[in-house]
């Protein structure tokens, strides 16, 4: 018995399971053939040994929607568990797109518990710089975790066009990662603004 | 006067040297802050193996090999995020051998009409060199290669062909390469100075692009 971890979807109703990041259509007779979405194509494969289902997940009844799941189909001598590959034509999938409006670059003054002010850049530098307040709800979790006196964010507006067609307003604050400073280079900045200090006759 | 319509884009950073793919998987990305813990955690791999790896982090995806690295985003408002991951991606791995850098822009853009879009063929691709060799000839791609415009070694290459995405209509697609090469190749050492390009010329590059197409386009 071999089991594999899927993730089931019945999509519009029809009792069509999805695999996580794909498709797998089930047929009389078991795993039949299925595909894989990547970003901007769907590679497809079709399973040309038919195997017999011999159990599925006990969660698996193919209404609503199944976090999590397994297939097992029987192991026998000629069983192909991983079926080979054979490309069937591609099928367009949707596409999102964010359509930006205006953005900034933002460095943050100060936070609050609940808030943070910050200058704001203008990314083509045609308005004069500005500052305003944002929600910490703004802003993802990862990105609380960078939240302080300093830090630098990129803020976008736009339209955000998801695959469905749907168009909404959108705003998106995400804050620049780069690695932190080492020792070394700490020690080299220190060095060089002291060379300059000492230049300038401080 | 209708003008062609921006439908789709997408950007993509391109190094071209020795990589050590295993390095560049989503947990080494969140562990030095370059990509955050739930992006990372949610990363889709493609596949993870001594001599590629391939993922799609949200907003980014990431290709390496052992000659060639790409990052790309299909989103505008990401652009400045892509550059600071390779920017921070090759600050940690200064020593990289890297001989070359693309910084590249794809757009399809939708034609205001049939008839505009053939005119882009005719323009670009004249049909009379053509009388009596083809029936009925076709643009059907143009490459052409011009000098920086900078003081950076490289060159620039613009490609201009028909859309193949089928949901853009009368689609004209156009690609820039913006292709930068290391002084002193042999040294091993392009990694410092070509990341350096990347932080001043990106957010020219990709302004610059823009421009391009919109000039091969008449769109100005």
């Amino acid at each position: 018995m071999s089991q594999t971890a899927i993730k089931w979807e019945v999509e519009g109703g029809e009792e069509i399971p999805q695999l996580q990041g794909g498709r797998m259509v089930f047929a009389e007779g078991g795993f039949q053939r299925g595909s894989v979405t990547l970003p901007g194509q769907r590679l497809a494969f079709v399973n040309p040994k038919p195997q017999p289902l011999e159990s599925l997940g006990e969660h698996t009844n193919r209404i609503g929607r199944i976090e999590e799941s397994f297939v097992s189909f029987a192991e026998t001598a000629d069983a192909v568990r991983f079926p080979p590959v054979v490309f069937v034509p591609v099928v367009p999938v949707g596409h999102e797109r964010f359509i930006v409006l205006q953005s900034w670059e933002g460095y943050v003054l100060s936070v609050s518990v609940d808030s943070f002010v910050a200058r704001l850049v203008d990314s083509k530098h045609i308005r004069p710089d500005e500052e305003a307040e944002f929600d910490v709800n703004e802003l993802t979790e990862d990105d609380r975790e960078m939240l302080e006196p300093g830090a630098v964010f990129y803020w976008s507006i736009g339209y955000y066009d998801k695959p469905s067609g749907q168009r909404i307003r959108a705003s998106e604050i995400r804050f620049r990662r780069l690695p932190a400073w080492t020792k070394e280079e700490l020690k080299e900045a220190r060095e060089h603004a002291k060379r300059l200090s000492e230049q300038l006759g401080w | 006067m209708s003008v062609p319509k921006l439908e789709y884009e997408q950007a993509s950073i391109v190094l071209v040297g020795g990589f050590n793919p295993q390095i560049f998987q989503p947990p080494w990305f969140a562990k030095h802050g370059l990509l955050g813990s739930s992006e990372a955690d949610n990363a889709k791999i493609g596949v993870i193996h001594p001599e590629i790896v391939a993922f799609t982090a949200d907003w980014c995806s990431l290709n390496v090999t052992q000659e060639r690295f790409v990052a790309h985003t299909l989103r505008e408002d990401c652009y400045p995020r892509l550059r600071d991951l390779v920017k921070g991606t090759f600050t940690l791995l200064r020593h990289t051998p890297i001989r070359q850098m693309g910084l590249n822009r794809e757009i399809h853009y939708s034609m205001p009409s049939n008839e505009a879009y053939h005119n882009v063929g005719h323009k670009l691709a004249p049909k009379e060199p053509w009388a009596g060799v083809l029936k009925e000839p076709g643009m059907q791609t143009v490459a052409m290669q011009g000098q920086r415009p900078d003081d950076y070694k490289g060159l620039i290459l613009v490609r201009v062909e028909p859309s193949r995405r089928k949901e853009v209509k009368d689609g004209v697609f156009v690609q820039i390469n913006d292709h930068y090469e290391a002084k002193n190749q042999e040294a091993g050492e392009g990694c410092d100075e070509l990341i350096d390009v990347l932080s001043r010329s990106w957010d020219i590059s990709l302004e610059r692009s823009k421009k391009m197409a919109e000039k091969l386009l008449e769109i100005q």
